[in-house]
């Protein structure tokens, strides 16, 4: 079972809002004319995105391994590099080295003057227009806004309401005061990252720091659709090629199972191994256990049952694993204050 | 293997075949069928659909599988592709 604090902070995203502070958010603003012709030679997807928008990419070694789980972002000529990436990685040397022809742009690490506040959960849109402005309502899902200091992305894994909000960094304290006054009202929780692992988890969420660490392939992740097929050039190209080619005998399977287990546990269909867990949590919301697991074919659908992990019975399932109750907020007509009078959502 | 088991395995294979083909075809989406990943979201990220989008699918599953869809059936399924495989297999078979 969870802890109490990372079990309240689970709840919170799930149904309220949990505020976390996210030091290992990284962002990168690349300036400059050839900004976005920069951003076309690193990125496995087609760049183009209108002002005000982001995109939910990789970034791809030589063997199409990401080693960064990225959004690229536009707010007028500027590009943004917003994701999670190892401290070990010099993104910005990277970058540089993969240039060509791109050589009018300047590289700002933006974590070195600014720092980021994530709010996740159903109301958090309506916490988040409180505390910063009603203009927050406007914005789409995967959007970027200016402050008058600092920026919002909205975004997101938990499957909820997201905002990543990046302030300079002199008014860090100034920030979370404001955020926890105006979150009172909100229920507000103050998670640290495990409760939004967890609810990226359920959601089938990439997580670097999970399957990421396995040396998988975009097809093994279930994560093509963070690449184009269209794009031929890309760092890792020639290794999706191959892959394309040659095809994959194995892929990433939500499952659950009613007790614990390890990673690296195997798992059995009959006496015959199919596959091994690569990361399980516990939900608080379905009581069972959630994990990712890397499924060899034919094995590796969703639905199936019969396989056994440490003697225990193990399901594949369809993710996303819960009913995100953000699917069933309206910002139009409900409220958290009015949370219980909507029949339509998911009751907690 | 197990033959129910065998059988569960065609079953999905084939309604993800159905299940991508008119998604490539009635959205008129620029990807190869094995582009495709079965847990890849519908809707927001993955193929960014939207609720035009949605209407179109229904209607094509009803009418290529043959099956009915609730308003209400249709709003939980549309969430990944798994998902809608899931519903197809409920309306053909009686279970997921």
């Amino acid at each position: 079972m969870p802890e109490e604090k990372e079990y309240r902070g689970y709840l919170a995203i799930r149904n309220s809002v949990a505020l976390e502070e996210e030091p290992d958010l990284r962002c990168l603003l690349i300036k400059g004319k050839d900004a976005f012709k920069l951003l076309d030679q690193v990125c496995p997807c087609n760049t183009f995105l209108q002002n005000g928008q982001m995109k939910h990419t990789l970034l791809l070694d030589e063997n199409a391994v990401p080693f960064a789980d990225v959004y690229i972002c536009r707010k007028w000529e500027d590009a943004y590099l917003l994701g999670y990436w190892s401290s070990s990685v010099d993104m910005a040397a990277w970058i540089k080295q993969q240039q060509g022809s791109a050589n009018d742009y300047a590289i700002i690490d933006l974590n070195e003057s600014n720092f980021f506040l994530t709010l996740n959960g159903p109301y958090a849109w309506e916490l988040c227009a409180n505390a910063i402005g009603p203009e927050i309502l406007g914005m789409p899902y995967l959007s970027v806004m200016k402050l008058n200091s600092g920026m919002v992305f909205r975004a997101g894994i938990t499957g909820e309401y997201g905002y990543h909000l990046m302030f300079p960094a002199g008014q860090r304290k100034e920030w979370i005061q404001t955020l926890l006054e105006a979150g009172k009202p909100f229920d507000l929780v103050v998670t640290d990252h495990s409760a939004r692992v967890q609810c990226a988890l359920e959601n089938f969420f990439f997580d670097l720091n999970r399957e990421g660490q396995h040396q998988l392939t975009p097809p093994e992740l279930q994560l093509q659709w963070r690449l184009s097929r269209q794009k031929e050039k890309y760092p890792g190209s020639g290794a999706m090629q191959s892959i394309r080619k040659k095809g994959w005998d194995r892929r990433i399977t939500c499952f659950i199972t009613k007790n614990p287990a390890s990673e690296k546990d195997e798992i059995f269909c009959e006496n015959e191994s199919v596959g091994r867990v690569l990361s399980i949590g516990y939900s608080p919301l379905r009581k069972e256990h959630i994990g990712k697991a890397l499924v060899r074919k034919p094995f590796w659908h969703a639905g199936l049952s019969g396989f056994h992990v440490n003697n225990h019975e193990l399901q594949t399932i369809s993710a996303p694993a819960i009913d995100n109750r953000s699917i069933h907020v309206n910002l139009n007509i409900d409220s958290y204050f009015t949370r219980n009078e909507n029949q339509d959502e998911p009751v907690r | 293997m197990q033959t129910d088991l065998k059988e569960t395995i065609e079953i999905r294979e084939s309604i993800m075949i159905d299940v991508a083909e008119i998604l490539i075809s009635a959205l008129h989406l620029d990807v190869d069928p094995g582009d495709l990943d079965p847990d890849t979201p519908l809707f927001g990220t993955g193929l960014g659909l939207d609720s035009v989008d949605a209407v179109v699918i229904i209607v094509e599953l009803e009418s290529r599988l043959n099956i009915s869809i609730s308003e209400e059936e249709g709003k939980k399924a549309l969430r990944t592709i798994n998902s809608l495989i899931d519903l197809v297999i409920i309306k053909k078979y009686g279970n997921a």
